[in-house]
């Protein structure tokens, strides 16, 4: 999927300027950016993507957005719950019994309609999957469920998210800043920027900014991004 | 028991649950916004005076220019920070936030980490942090507040939290916390910091 000098304008004012990005399957990407860079009008872009000549896509893209409204008046027809395989109706059957897929989507508590939404992309069929902040609502145990689902049936996750902590589990990363691209690349190299990262006002993950200091006095050699490496090369 | 019969008066309270404990008046980004302005959006919730309405996106980092912008085109950490605002505006003693710092990244969640400190010292405001994951809270909150139901509601001063047994937990749980309590447990004896500097610091004299 490619996006090629997209510009978007809100009340005569550019949202995005010039994007140029590519999204390829298998390659899972992490987005972020500072607050009002254009990451939300990115990806309502591209889930409109016939309205922009800039956006060119192969095969299924979903993007599932924060606040998306639910359409119908069950969960299980928000789900199309019957046209859905066996492995994805036993995921589904984790958080909704047949009692709460009769529920109106409405009605379910706030965690399990963030829950929901990131479930209604398995109707979609998508290889490309674009979530937007809706991870952040999970706990532990639920999102890893989620991402080990996605990954064992191939879906390409791209996540924008304000979490830097996740950015470690993705190949790939994007930071916009004022509408723009400001870096993308392989997601440790990105980080490796601390000063430009600095200047935009992100954080690095915890392990990234303990390793660089560490290396600047001279205690390590190299990053290290779990707790066992890290005090194992610390403390020999 | 009632979960808000915990919740510390003039205080930063931290409640981290893998439950719903949504509540539609907590400031939050809401779902539907109607086509207005951020003035009549405002003068709607709160019927206040510009002068007022300003003062208080001052408070919340908000520039005087977006009073003209309608609130559909606002990003969502622009609408959060007007959402904060109305309990500002109306003097509310107690402001709830619910899954505040997922609009925001370092520097502007620092920033309102100062500006809930300041508010709780100065204005003497009871701040309640709502979200699973407690990266955000560890280092300034002053109470700690983690429910699974109303009857496993448990609590935690400041100075408590290398105590708490993580492992099996459902929660998000800032890695310096952790690293920590693994160094301590398999390495060695080493301070309970919550800063990294500080950690780096004895890290430094340790090694």
């Amino acid at each position: 999927m490619t996006i090629n000098n997209l510009s978007i304008f809100k009340s005569e004012k550019p949202i995005l300027k010039n994007i140029s990005l590519s999204f390829y399957k298998g390659i899972n990407t992490f987005l972020c950016g500072t607050c009002a860079s254009g990451k939300t009008s990115l990806l309502k872009a591209i889930k409109n993507n016939n309205e922009y000549n800039e956006i060119k896509i192969e095969g299924n893209v979903a993007v599932l957005l924060e606040n998306e409204k639910f359409l119908e008046s069950t969960v299980e027809k928000e789900l199309k719950y019957y046209s859905l395989s066996l492995k994805q109706q036993q995921f589904i059957q984790q958080y909704f019994d047949s009692e709460k897929l009769k529920q109106n989507p409405n009605a379910l508590s706030f965690y399990e309609q963030k829950v929901l939404l990131l479930c209604t992309s398995f109707k979609q069929k998508s290889e490309i999957l674009f979530i937007d902040n809706l991870y952040s609502y999970l706990n532990k145990f639920d999102l890893a469920q989620f991402k080990s689902f996605f990954q064992e049936n191939a879906i390409t996750v791209v996540l924008v998210s304000t979490d830097i902590e996740q950015a470690l589990d993705y190949e790939y990363m994007v930071v916009m800043d004022k509408g723009k691209v400001a870096i993308e690349g392989k997601t440790l190299s990105v980080l490796l920027e601390e000063k430009l990262l600095k200047r935009l006002g992100i954080g690095l993950p915890f392990y990234v900014d303990l390793s660089l200091q560490l290396k600047s006095y001279g205690l390590i050699h190299d990053i290290y991004l779990n707790k066992e490496d890290m005090a194992g090369q610390l403390w020999k | 028991m009632e979960i808000s019969t915990y919740i510390k008066k003039e205080k930063i309270n931290a409640i981290h649950s893998d439950k719903d404990i949504y509540d539609k008046n907590y400031v939050q980004v809401r779902q539907n916004y109607k086509n207005q302005t951020v003035t009549e959006y405002i003068v709607e919730k709160t019927n206040c005076t510009e002068e007022r309405m300003l003062s208080s996106f001052r408070l919340v980092n908000l520039e005087k220019d977006i009073v003209y912008k309608n609130m559909m085109d606002l990003s969502s950490s622009e609408k959060i920070k007007v959402e904060l605002a109305i309990p500002l505006i109306l003097n509310e003693e107690q402001i709830v936030l619910y899954y505040f710092d997922l609009y925001f990244m370092e520097k502007d969640l620092l920033f309102f980490k100062k500006l809930f400190c300041k508010l709780v010292k100065k204005y003497h405001k009871t701040i309640v942090l709502i979200q699973s994951k407690f990266s955000f809270t560890f280092d300034f909150a002053d109470f700690f507040l983690f429910y699974s139901d109303e009857d496993h509601i448990e609590t935690f001063e400041k100075n408590e939290l290398f105590q708490i047994e993580f492992e099996n937990s459902v929660l998000g749980v800032p890695p310096i916390l952790m690293f920590i309590k693994y160094v301590n447990h398999s390495k060695k004896k080493i301070g309970n910091y919550t800063d990294i500097k500080e950690l780096i610091k004895e890290i430094y004299r340790e090694v």
